[in-house]
């Protein structure tokens, strides 16, 4: 997921992201290490991030419009890409409640390009139609951990644009709730490079040691290729 | 002229029942501690611009009955259990805001002013549940729809500064947004885990240097 995020992001963007967002904050770093060394982004806590007066001044900046790129996740993502990250059930009387908003409801409206990340590609997180919308706007791409969607403009609703190594058109279509068109172009995402996976695991998962340390530890410890250094 | 620090005991003597209160980062737990330990109830918190472990431990000791943030939750922990058993089961009201919203809105507060004008939010279902947010014609964007929010000046804020120096001017850091709460906020607490004369002389990067005019009480605690 952070490679497939990474190869979204563009040399001279400003890329801001937000809490509990581990996976992107591996690919802006890992982005800048790699094919964007001019990218500048907002992330508290990380060598090398804008010093913003606190998350105001992030804000103010991403509210006049010069923010180019931020990330955003749901416990539920509908068809029309909005995301709920509120409650299951009725909002006054919910069966589960979740966090709430946090920048979401102004920023995907506001920013230009928002990735929605989501680990989980299954028909409870990809539903038709959201609980509550915690916010509504027009997603540049979802990644999760089973493909990448599109966002079809015109129709206004998420499509397949590719699925990761091991999946199909089929398989991601049967972990979606809704109806996933294909675009006609749909493909195999690209797999994470050597030299991807090699940054993240010697350059990037150290730096996120302080703000993520589960997340890392999990990164470093899994997967026979890699190891704690 | 010296500041003369009292207890965090005297300090949150002031805080009545049913207060609304701020809290912000990273959390006054000292203080936050203190007042559970005094059993204050009723009262009304605003996380700025979120909330975390202190919300938690006030929603649990039943100190809370509204919460006015952007979202709750403990970091990498995860979801915030005590917050989500409370909203589900009633006890706790939950006044949704949305990060850029509450800073906003304290900025008017700060101002003295009593609304503000917030971008974005078009489309999101707070619009529906917040009876307060207003969306208004943009008088000065002909065509184009502005959502108004009101000013948030809590009564009361409880913050944590690094140190501070003998005149009461408090050192915190430059990644939250604590300097926007004591500048709404209508009685600050501030605990510090030191005084020391030059508290404010040398600053590191990341820090920055709230004055002693905001702080009407300060509090040092252990480190």
């Amino acid at each position: 997921m952070a490679c497939a995020i990474a190869r979204a992001l563009r040399d001279g963007e400003r890329v801001g992201v937000g809490v509990n967002s581990p996976v992107p904050a591996a690919a802006v770093l890992l982005a800048k290490r790699t094919h964007a060394p001019s990218l500048r982004f907002r992330l508290p806590g990380v060598e090398g991030a804008e010093p913003f007066l606190g998350s105001k001044e992030f804000f103010d900046f991403a509210q006049r419009g010069r923010l180019d790129v931020f990330f955003l996740s749901g416990v539920q993502i509908d068809a029309g890409g909005r995301i709920n990250l509120h409650v299951l059930g009725d909002y006054h009387r919910p069966e589960r409640r979740f966090p709430g908003a946090f920048g979401s409801a102004v920023l995907y409206p506001i920013v230009p390009r928002v990735i929605l990340f989501r680990a989980e590609h299954s028909p409870r997180v990809f539903v038709p139609r959201v609980h509550f919308v915690s916010a509504a706007g027009t997603p540049d791409r979802v990644v999760t951990s089973l493909a990448v969607l599109g966002f079809d403009r015109g129709a206004g609703r998420l499509v397949l644009d590719s699925y990761h190594p091991g999946q199909s058109v089929e398989s991601v279509r049967a972990a979606t709730g809704f109806d996933l068109p294909a675009r006609p172009m749909v493909r195999e995402t690209s797999p994470p490079s050597p030299e991807q996976l090699r940054v993240l695991r010697d350059e990037v998962y150290p730096m996120l040691a302080g703000v993520y340390p589960a997340f890392v530890a999990a990164m470093l410890g899994a997967g026979p290729a890699s190891s704690p250094r | 002229m010296a500041v003369q620090p009292v207890t965090a005991s005297e300090a949150v003597a002031a805080i009545p029942d049913g207060a609304r209160v701020a809290l912000g980062r990273p959390a006054a737990l000292f203080l936050v501690e203190e007042l559970i330990r005094q059993g204050r109830s009723g009262l009304h918190l605003v996380g700025v611009p979120t909330g975390g472990r202190a919300v938690e431990l006030l929603i649990a000791a039943g100190c809370a009955e509204s919460l006015e943030c952007s979202g709750v939750d403990l970091g990498e922990e995860g979801l915030a259990p005590v917050f989500g058993r409370a909203v589900e089961s009633g006890t706790l009201r939950m006044v949704d805001s949305t990060c850029p919203a509450m800073l906003m809105a304290l900025q008017a507060g700060a101002s003295g002013v009593s609304f503000a004008p917030v971008p974005g939010l078009l489309g999101s279902d707070l619009l529906r549940v917040r009876a307060d947010f207003r969306v208004i014609d943009d008088p000065f964007r002909p065509g184009e729809r502005v959502v108004l929010v009101p000013a948030i000046a809590p009564e009361f804020a409880l913050l944590h500064g690094l140190r501070a120096d003998q005149d009461g001017n408090v050192v915190i850091g430059t990644e939250y947004d604590d300097r926007l709460v004591a500048q709404a906020a209508r009685h600050v607490v501030y605990s510090v885990e030191e005084v020391r004369d030059d508290g404010t002389r040398t600053l590191a990067a990341g820090e920055q240097v709230v004055p002693a005019a905001y702080v009407d009480a300060l509090v040092i605690v252990p480190h």
